[in-house]
């Protein structure tokens, strides 16, 4: 606890100084000592409190250093027509979600491996090779349902949280909620947030979160107006890739999470059956995925 | 031409396998659906019908884990094929290929759509040997070699500009007859029957 009391202290005293550029060094002052002490307990208080809030400011831009790395990694795909494609029909099922107005944007990244995920604030990303394997535009919604449903629901904001345990973290969130991000200590929070969220993409949220993704993205997808089963369809064709096309039949049967998505999903066929006969919309679709070299 | 074999990765049973995945790639990609017929298989007994209709009348009854193809899909409904037939079956009573009547394995999911961001970097050992047959010939993509990816903001803002607005978006959803339905989540209390 010294150690922390201390690292609050010295990294107070550097905000303190660098929002005090005028400040006079020479010139020690008594009243400016006890300031900076008083923000420095303020800070730990805040710090000790278990429920620091990633504010929306916080959570756009660790997704957006999230981001950035991702594309530093696999580059965006050339086709434009496919990435504004995409992007409209992302914003149109975002729209339905229950944060519209976030700044939401669609990315596809050129690989042939099969996935999409989402990073906190409003990014999704794409593999070309996933949306080549898709059959139609409500089959690409469901898709984009489940990403905008982890965003939504703030999944990989709420596990950035929880495994925060670095004081530096909670600290650095602290400070950038209370100086929109300006200060060092609240850079250095964001980059420690960034980090957390890395391995989080790595390791994996909750099955409780994806589960929950797959409903809410399901009914995101049918209030958009298309047929929810367009998932449905995903979640099996995923789920016949994995025995398949891995050669390793055994080892991949022992792990069928599509089909556990599947039975999850399928206690919710009352509300999917009711809007089943939604549009599919195919013809679009196959013309932008066939376009594609 | 890799790229055709391993997008519809054909089941090794299939007879014409070389014959198939010829035609896949030639072709064109409105028909890829239809012709990445994986092997689903029943997961209950369920019936076979003449159309997507549960009062339609009952071509075939089918045991649990007959493995069926897909021919195509219309709402809850999937028209397959089994050996003999060909009709329609709730598509909610098919798994994808092998079903293990075992409980879930507990194993974390990712944060991936495909249960796996894991499999997407590469992963652990079972996404390893997974993610070699989807990720040949792409670079960056193993956890090593993200973490020493060097951040690009250029090319995020790259991605940015594409994004779409909402206005943008309804117009175009318009145009494909696509209308707003109200739908209540069956999984918050209060708004519909979570069962």
């Amino acid at each position: 606890m010294n150690r922390l009391i201390s690292r609050v202290l010295f990294a107070t005293l550097l905000v303190g100084s660098a929002i005090d550029a005028h400040a006079q060094f020479g010139n020690f002052n008594l009243n400016k000592l006890q300031d900076t002490l008083k923000k420095g307990s303020d800070v730990l208080k805040k710090t000790q409190d278990a429920n620091v809030e990633m504010t929306e400011a916080n959570e756009v831009e660790t997704g957006d250093g999230m981001a950035a790395t991702f594309l530093g990694a696999v580059p965006l795909h050339g086709d434009a027509t496919l990435q504004r494609y995409v992007n409209r029909v992302g914003r149109w099922v975002a729209s339905h979600s229950s944060r519209p107005d976030l700044k939401w944007s669609f990315a596809v990244l050129d690989t042939p491996t099969i996935n999409a995920f989402a990073v906190p604030g409003g990014t999704i990303f794409l593999s070309v090779g996933l949306v080549k394997r898709l059959g139609s535009e409500s089959e690409l919604a469901g898709v984009i349902g489940h990403e905008i449903a982890h965003v939504m629901q703030r999944h990989h904001v709420k596990a950035i949280q929880a495994s925060a345990k670095q004081d530096l973290l909670k600290m650095g969130l602290t400070e950038a909620a209370d100086r929109s991000g300006k200060s060092a200590l609240a850079k250095e929070g964001i980059k420690v947030a960034v980090s957390g969220g890395m391995d989080i993409m790595a390791k994996g949220l909750d099955k409780s979160d994806e589960f929950e993704a797959d409903r809410i993205g399901a009914v995101l997808a049918a209030r958009a107006g298309y047929d929810p089963y367009g998932l449905v369809v995903v979640l099996q064709m995923l789920a016949a890739l994995k025995t398949e096309e891995s050669g390793i039949s055994l080892l991949m049967s022992t792990h069928p999470t599509p089909n556990d998505r599947l039975t999850e999903l399928e206690k919710f066929s009352a509300t999917l059956d009711k809007y089943s006969s939604q549009p599919q919309v195919e013809d679009r679709f196959a013309k932008v995925v066939a376009a594609l070299k | 031409m890799f790229f055709c074999f391993r997008k519809f990765g054909l089941p090794v049973w299939h007879a014409g396998f070389a014959r198939a995945v010829l035609f896949a790639c030639i072709w064109p990609a409105f028909a890829l659906n239809a012709i990445a017929q994986e092997p689903l298989t029943t997961n209950r007994a369920t019936e076979m019908r003449s159309q997507p209709d549960d009062s339609a009348s009952s071509l075939q009854s089918l045991s649990p884990q007959t493995k069926v193809q897909l021919v195509e899909r219309k709402g809850a409904w999937s028209r397959v094929k089994t050996d003999s037939q060909t009709g329609w079956v709730r598509m909610m009573h098919l798994r994808g290929g092998i079903t293990l009547d075992e409980p879930a394995t507990t194993t974390g999911s990712s944060g991936g759509f495909l249960s796996g961001a894991n499999r997407f970097f590469g992963g652990n050992k079972q996404g390893n040997m997974r993610a070699q047959s989807a990720t040949l010939g792409v670079r960056g993509l193993s956890p090593e070699e993200l973490k020493s990816a060097s951040p690009n903001p250029q090319a995020l803002a790259t991605a940015k500009s594409f994004a779409s607005t909402k206005a943008d978006a309804e117009q175009f959803a318009k145009a494909a007859n696509l209308s707003s339905a109200k739908v209540n989540d069956p999984g918050v209390a209060g708004t519909g029957g979570a069962k």
